[in-house]
């Protein structure tokens, strides 16, 4: 249909020219005026102000704390699965939410289960090494060196490198340049503990220079001295440091020290993952029942394995019993506030007895072993050979540090570098009513078909081209 | 002048405005003419005689419209005098433009006598289309729902969209009151996006992404655990309130929407008052009816432990025994009233409707107030005013379902198995000692300036105002089963979406036949969500309670707000009225684009060509539009995508940082491009209409979420254009009179649509999980993967190799998760005394599902009804210890699945192939039962009554979605009840 109009049209349309012309002007101006500010996230330059910089630290012990177990989207189970394979637990619950994955039930932490795990736990590295990265970029060069902050960061960067050394089977260390990071290549576990080392000793260096004697001061300082010499008793059995250097750490730290990663009932994102996996609301995910520290409990009634006998089931995928085990949890946690555990004073008794032990003094040994034993009544350890003087230490190390993400790299280092002693094992029982467990009908032997660490993670080979 | 407005972005607001006042100023308004006259008329079919109810009469140029009433007539009041062109137009009829001379205080009279034309050619359209344009000149295809035509009497805007239209997938979700659907245009165009289409009423944008779901309460769950429902935005709209819904359905068409439109967009046109000065028109309406389930479990236990209304044991919640029943038929009502009307050059429709709809599961209830008022005048006689408000406001209280720890059909599907490690109906019903309810206010205002300084020089300039404040509560009392202590969570939510839309059409001629229409334009869309949730725990007592009484108590905040703006021109080339040739740029900013991407540009062409208009087409052929189309779009990044930041997070009540996402300072929008072509064709002497399309989809700069090195520190996956994927199908549609005789007839209908969706490319990075899918070049976007069993009958070990669609690492690609053939069939058929029976059915095909409520119950040795064969084996004697002595026995399924430590959620993907009646409806015409009534109808409709699920999925039912159900990118079956088959009584009158 042709569109009827008069010969002034051409006129009209140069008149109205000028009016399109603005519209378009105007409207391309729009185009680019899309401005927004979202509040919520946190830009990265802002963190370069002081005011900022003791959340900076608070960021790097949440950071910790999400890796050993936590809710949250970034959070780990370096505990909680390390528990399971290491027979601190059994599964009662189910396999998905809050539950033990059926690989991992079976004794394996492959990297397509641990992603997550490897995940957190180098975001705990690289938060706390960024957090110094940072604080050494804007801070006066005067302060920098005496820093409780620093010291702190630091404190954080070698219990985080601890964690990945003892539970996972390899390193992957970015490469630093200045601020920048390359990804890195695969290497020994062991790296991990002499990045720990340095840390610790920065920490210590850092908090000593500050001049401050403060309580806060003091255990920041046995922390540290706590964890290096955790890390040195690693590297010690791996060869790579000398007991020496890990008791004289030790001998700094009183007994009743201890250092703590908190939890709290604020949210989810930051409870206590072990107990809300086995709480009753509803998941029930874990038992004693079955394990080492069942049977021992019951008969010692020590109170660092102490666990719970509910009356319930869990509703766990255990085939063998028809998904039902009892319900037995462990109440070491026995809220989601309850801290974890990163080193303590009876900790490093321990090292001096295996130090002891690897020098063939099993006196100093069993004398150091039952310091916390009598402190809590109960009967000294007794053994007649060097080998039971392992398998004591070894087993009391196993009560001592009990859920707090340390047996696993305990049973691969005293296994890998044949160490003698024969850690207790769990066991499954013959049926739901045999509270006995006299006639185990699944004997998972240490180490046969269970693994010693957790794997890579599989979004490391996926995404890291140096890491076939 | 004052400007108009304006609080949102000021740059924008101001600029927008200033485009009216420049218009105004510069061309000015006409005053009403001093002297007008009355066209008045009468309208009827050609063929029939027979009056045509609903026409659209305007005047051009002068915006002066009415439509006709039940017998036709017509009248136009204040018509400047003159020489006037008035335009008839009707469905299914062909346009007519009359000339007439309008005399002062005079009335010009005219008949009209339409001709049938079922391809509505100059029907007008303008969706996607830079103003108004007619059919013919169209390029794409646009489906339409005209509201008229439609016999039964839709629920809500789900149900009305549902097997509508070729290309359009509308899924429900569960049977919970007030859950929304799914809806898909052409399948999925992004993996990381929504693909909700974007939704228009009456020119105003509107939410159309879910609302949050009611979350169970718990600290800082946000996200992260499932159950309850998703209500959706779209079920806010009155469906008796709406004239007719256009749809286009991706980027070959919506284009001029710019960057958030490549999943296409679904715009609303509401009922409009009619002038005219005769009496209102007034309609009633009241429906009376009742929801049932229909048996989704297997032969020997059909409704899965919770046993449907008529249970001799009666009803659990009123009488908890052993063999009660915990689903009942769920009675439904709805109330509606309307008024058109019009004085002088003013017209409104006001209408109010009230629901009050209970759900199958004990708790569930849906009230819904509804109101509306829609205005429009003619301010000058070149200078028209449109302004609607809608008001709606929803209460729902829920059952606790999905996976909820705590709800009801968890623990009862689950039995002695479930939380409460028990199946007695007493302890269950202790689970119902809880509130789950959501509040929806919602507000949609705004208006249109239509002004026509010239009949050649159109100006549109459009604000809008969409406002939804939602609440969602969940209270776990005092002395709660398993949180004795109580527990409330409470969240608000404010969503606002600010229009503000400008367009301006330039009808000139070229050259000899040649025409042409210059459009351009302006649009700024200001998206908002401001979200608070407080949660306590740990109450003294029992008693009313807020979130303040708790012993501890969190609070929560979201703020987020994006602005997408641009602007655009389009040309429309004609030639002889048949053949057209359109095209067009958009250029878009958006907030979420990245700092150094700019502005982004969407082209588009399209051309149609009325063939059956050339002098050589022989006329026995009928008439043929061809068509064919190419145009871009996009989806935006997510709000914080583009920027290096940290999360505020907190240590045992201190602050702290964490890392947030890396950054990507170039990232911007998906970029869409969609290529289809087709005709459209009236044959058979106007007895069958057929319209075919096909169209190729693909989608580039596709924002994947790239995973970054763990070792690196950031772990987050960073959002990155770097992938494509594609669409292919077909759409066709068929309709046809099979015969029409004075009392008997039968129309007869069909349509085809198919899908195959592929990602084509991913920048590099290894194949992922996205969305409950997984993506990997070569197969559908966010496909099933898991794990096969290649014998799963055989009385062997299962055979789980992956020997054909393989990841690499050994998984098998099942297919995709949205269907791939989707099969309509409609059928009316027309009786004697205006008894109309109709029916319309669907077939979907081709997608997967994944049983996740079977499993979940599975891996807990739950005892479950698939294995019921396989029990007696491995469990001896029904005891609890599992022997496997005789697995010997089970078949490799059995195997798998029956022995609890074998459960592997990767293996229970099922083909969701099903076909349903969505409706059956008579419709009984009762005008002569009612006193001055002009028109009256009874109808008797039954939803989803009848239906075929393929037997491979063994249980529940395909229309069934896990946690976010209507965003959800995958299906996955979680622990609902599957939506209910519904029986609706309705008596609709018109005075």
């Amino acid at each position: 249909m042709r569109i009827h109009h008069d010969s002034a049209i051409p006129r009209r349309i140069a008149r109205w020219g000028g009016s399109l012309l603005a519209v378009g002007a105007l409207a391309l101006a729009a185009a680019c005026d899309t401005n927004v500010t979202n509040p919520g996230l946190v830009p990265d330059d802002a963190l370069n102000k002081p005011e900022a910089w003791p959340a900076v630290v608070i960021g790097a012990r949440r950071a910790l704390a999400d890796a050993l177990g936590s809710a949250s989207g970034t959070g780990g189970q370096a505990l909680y699965w390390g528990a399971a394979v290491s027979f601190e637990i059994n599964p009662a619950g189910s396999t998905g939410s809050f539950g033990i994955p059926p690989d991992v039930q079976g004794g394996s932490l492959g990297d397509q289960t641990t992603s997550a795990d490897w995940a957190s736990s180098n975001q705990a590295r690289y938060v706390a090494e960024a957090a110094v990265r940072r604080f050494k970029r804007v801070m006066p060069d005067t302060l920098f060196p005496k820093s409780l902050l620093v010291a702190q960061a630091y404190l954080y960067a070698g219990y985080a490198n601890r964690l990945l050394g003892e539970n996972f089977c390899q390193s992957v260390i970015p490469v630093e340049s200045g601020d920048t990071l390359t990804p890195g290549y695969l290497g020994s576990h062991t790296l991990y503990f002499l990045r720990a080392d340095t840390a610790f000793t920065n920490a210590l260096a850092v908090a000593t220079a500050s001049g401050k004697t403060d309580t806060a001061t003091t255990n920041l300082i046995r922390a540290a001295l706590a964890g290096r010499a955790s890390v040195r008793a690693d590297l010690a059995t791996y060869g790579q440091a000398t007991w020496a250097s890990a008791t004289t750490d030790a001998g700094l730290v009183p007994d009743t020290v201890k250092f703590l990663v908190p939890y709290s009932s604020q949210n989810t994102d930051q409870y206590n993952y072990l107990y809300w996996a086995r709480a009753a609301t509803p998941y029930r995910a874990h038992t004693e029942w079955g394990t080492f520290y069942e049977g021992y409990y019951r008969t010692t009634k020590d109170p660092r394995v102490k666990w719970d006998s509910t009356g319930l089931k869990g509703d766990a995928a255990v085939a063998r019993f028809g998904g039902l085990v009892p319900f037995w949890p462990e109440a070491k946690y026995s809220a989601t506030t309850a801290p974890v555990r990163m080193s303590s004073g009876y900790e490093m008794r321990l090292i001096e007895a295996e130090a002891a032990l690897v020098a063939g003094d099993t006196a100093t040994a069993r004398a150091k072993m039952n310091l916390r034993r009598t402190a809590l009544a109960l009967p000294g350890v007794t053994f007649t050979n060097p080998t039971e003087a392992w398998t004591a230490l070894e087993t009391e190390r196993g009560i001592e540090l009990w859920l707090e993400a340390r047996r696993l790299g305990d049973l691969r280092r005293w296994i890998v570098n044949g160490v003698p002693g024969n850690p207790p094992d769990g066991l499954y029982r013959a049926n739901t009513t045999d509270v006995l467990h006299t006639t185990p009908v699944e004997t998972m032997t240490t180490p046969v078909a269970r693994s010693l660490c957790f794997a890579v993670g599989k979004n490391e080979r996926e995404t890291n081209p140096n890491v076939p | 002048m004052t400007p108009l407005v304006l609080s949102w972005p000021p740059r924008i607001g101001s600029i927008l405005a200033a485009v009216v006042v420049v218009s105004l100023l510069s061309l000015g308004a006409v005053p009403l003419a001093a002297q007008t006259g009355t066209i008045q008329g009468k309208v009827t079919s050609l063929s029939t005689g027979q009056p045509v109810a609903g026409a659209e009469v305007t005047v051009s140029g002068i915006n002066v419209g009415t439509r006709t009433g039940a017998d036709g007539s017509f009248a136009l009041l204040n018509v400047p005098v003159g020489m006037r062109e008035v335009r008839i137009l009707a469905i299914g009829y062909k346009a007519v433009t009359l000339r007439l001379l309008v005399n002062a205080d005079a009335a010009s009279t005219a008949t009209v006598q339409l001709a049938a034309s079922v391809l509505q050619l100059d029907a007008v359209v303008v969706t996607g289309t830079a103003g108004l344009a007619r059919v013919r000149e169209v390029g794409n295809s646009i489906a339409q729902v005209n509201l008229s035509q439609i016999k039964d009497p839709p629920a809500n805007l789900d149900q009305l969209l549902q097997a509508r239209a070729p290309g359009l997938s509308v899924m429900q979700t569960s049977a919970m009151a007030g859950e929304g659907a799914q809806i898909r245009l052409r399948g999925a165009v992004s993996v990381s996006q929504s693909n909700q289409p974007i939704v228009y009423i009456d020119g105003i944008r509107v939410r159309s992404e879910g609302y949050r779901r009611n979350r169970p309460p718990q600290a800082g769950s946000d996200g992260f655990r499932g159950g309850n429902y998703q209500a959706s935005p779209l079920n806010d709209i009155n469906p008796a309130d709406i004239d007719h819904i256009e749809i286009i359905k991706g980027a070959a068409a919506s284009t001029l929407y710019g960057t958030e439109a490549a999943a296409g967009v679904i715009q609303i046109f509401t009922k409009r008052g009619i002038s005219g000065g005769g009496a209102p028109r007034w309609t009633f309406e009241m429906g009376q009816g009742f929801a049932q389930v229909r048996p989704f479990g297997t032969d020997s236990v059909p409704y899965l432990n919770l046993r449907p209304a008529g249970s001799p044991n009666g009803q659990c919640v009123s009488n908890p025994v052993p063999g009660c029943s915990w689903i009942r038929n769920a009675y439904r009502q709805r109330y509606l009233g309307s008024v058109a009307g019009g004085v002088g050059t003013f017209q409104y429709f006001i209408s109010g409707g009230w629901d009050n709809n209970d759900g199958v599961l004990p708790l569930d209830n849906e009230r819904k107030l509804s109101t509306r008022g829609n205005f429009s005048a003619n301010l000058f006689d070149n200078l028209r005013l449109d302004w609607n408000t809608s008001y709606a406001k929803s209460d729902i209280s829920n059952t606790p379902a999905g996976n909820n720890a705590q709800g009801l059909v968890l623990n009862v599907y689950r039995a002695e198995r479930n939380y409460r490690s028990s199946s007695d109906p007493k302890v269950l019903d202790s689970l119902l000692n809880q509130s789950l309810t959501t509040g929806v206010q919602r507000l949609i205002t705004g208006g249109t300036v239509t002004y026509t300084p010239r009949s050649w020089f159109s100006n549109r300039f459009t604000l809008g105002y969409d406002l939804a404040q939602q609440e969602n509560r969940n209270l776990r009392p005092f002395g709660f089963v398993s949180q004795p202590e109580g527990r409330l969570s409470d969240e608000q939510i404010r969503y606002s979406i600010v229009t503000a839309d400008y367009i301006g059409n330039l009808d000139f001629p070229l050259v000899g036949e040649v025409g042409s229409t210059f459009s351009f334009g302006g649009q700024s869309i200001t998206t908002e969500e401001v979200r608070t949730t407080a949660f306590g725990q740990g109450f003294p007592g029992p008693g009313p309670l807020v979130v303040g009484n708790a012993s501890t108590f969190i609070a929560d905040e979201s703020r987020i707000r994006v602005v997408n703006a641009g602007f655009f021109f389009q040309n429309v080339f004609k030639l002889r009225d048949r053949y057209f040739l359109t095209g067009g740029v958009r250029l878009d900013g958006n907030s979420a684009f990245g700092k150094s991407l700019g502005l982004q540009a969407y082209p588009k062409v399209s051309g149609s060509y009325v063939i059956s208009e050339e002098p050589f087409w022989p006329q026995t052929l009928g008439e043929v539009k061809l068509r064919g189309s190419l145009g871009w779009s996009g989806r935006a990044p997510g709000a914080f995508d583009a920027v290096r930041s940290w999360t505020a997070i907190s240590s045992n009540n201190q602050s702290g940082f964490l890392p947030g996402q890396v950054g990507n300072a170039d990232i911007g929008p998906e970029r869409t491009r969609e290529a289809e072509l087709g005709f459209d064709a009236a044959l058979l002497h106007n007895r069958m209409t057929l319209e075919v399309t096909w169209y190729h989809r693909l989608t580039t700069h596709a924002l994947f979420p790239v995973r970054q090195v763990p070792s690196d520190g950031f772990i987050a996956s960073q959002p990155k254009n770097v992938g494509s994927l594609s669409n292919t199908g077909i759409e066709l549609a068929v309709n046809g009179t099979v015969f029409a005789k004075p009392e008997w007839g039968l129309d007869l209908g069909g349509s085809v649509y198919t899908n195959h969706g592929l990602v084509r490319d991913l920048g590099g990075a290894v194949p992922f999980a996205a969305g409950g899918g997984w993506v990997q070049p070569g197969f559908a976007p966010m496909a099933a993967r898991g794990i096969i069993i290649n014998n799963p009958d055989a009385f062997a070990p299962p055979d789980t190799v992956c020997r054909t669609d393989c990841t690499s690492d050994g998984f098998h690609i099942f297919g995709p998760q949205q269907p791939t053939l989707i099969l309509g069939q409609q059928l009316t058929l027309h009786l004697p005394r205006g008894l109309t029976l109709s029916a319309r059915g669907e077939y979907q095909a081709g997608a997967w599902i994944q049983d996740g409520a079977s499993f979940n119950a599975l891996t807990r040795s739950v005892r479950w009804p698939t294995c019921g064969r396989a029990y007696p084996i491995i469990y001896p004697g029904g005891g609890t210890t599992l022997d496997t002595t005789n697995i010997s026995q089970l078949t490799a399924r059995e195997r798998k699945e029956c022995i609890p430590g074998n459960a592997n959620s990767d293996t229970f993907w099922f083909p969701q192939d099903f076909w349903k009646l969505r409706d059956l409806t008579l419709t009984v015409p009762m005008g002569w039962a009612i006193r001055r009534a002009n028109s009256a109808t009874l109808i008797i409709t039954a939803q989803n009554y009848f239906r075929w699920i393929n037997s491979q999925l063994r249980m529940f039912d395909p229309e069934m979605v896990g946690r976010d159900a209507l965003d959800s990118q995958n299906r996955d079956i979680s622990e609902h009840v599957p939506p209910p088959a519904v029986i609706t009584v309705a008596l609709r009158a018109t005075f």
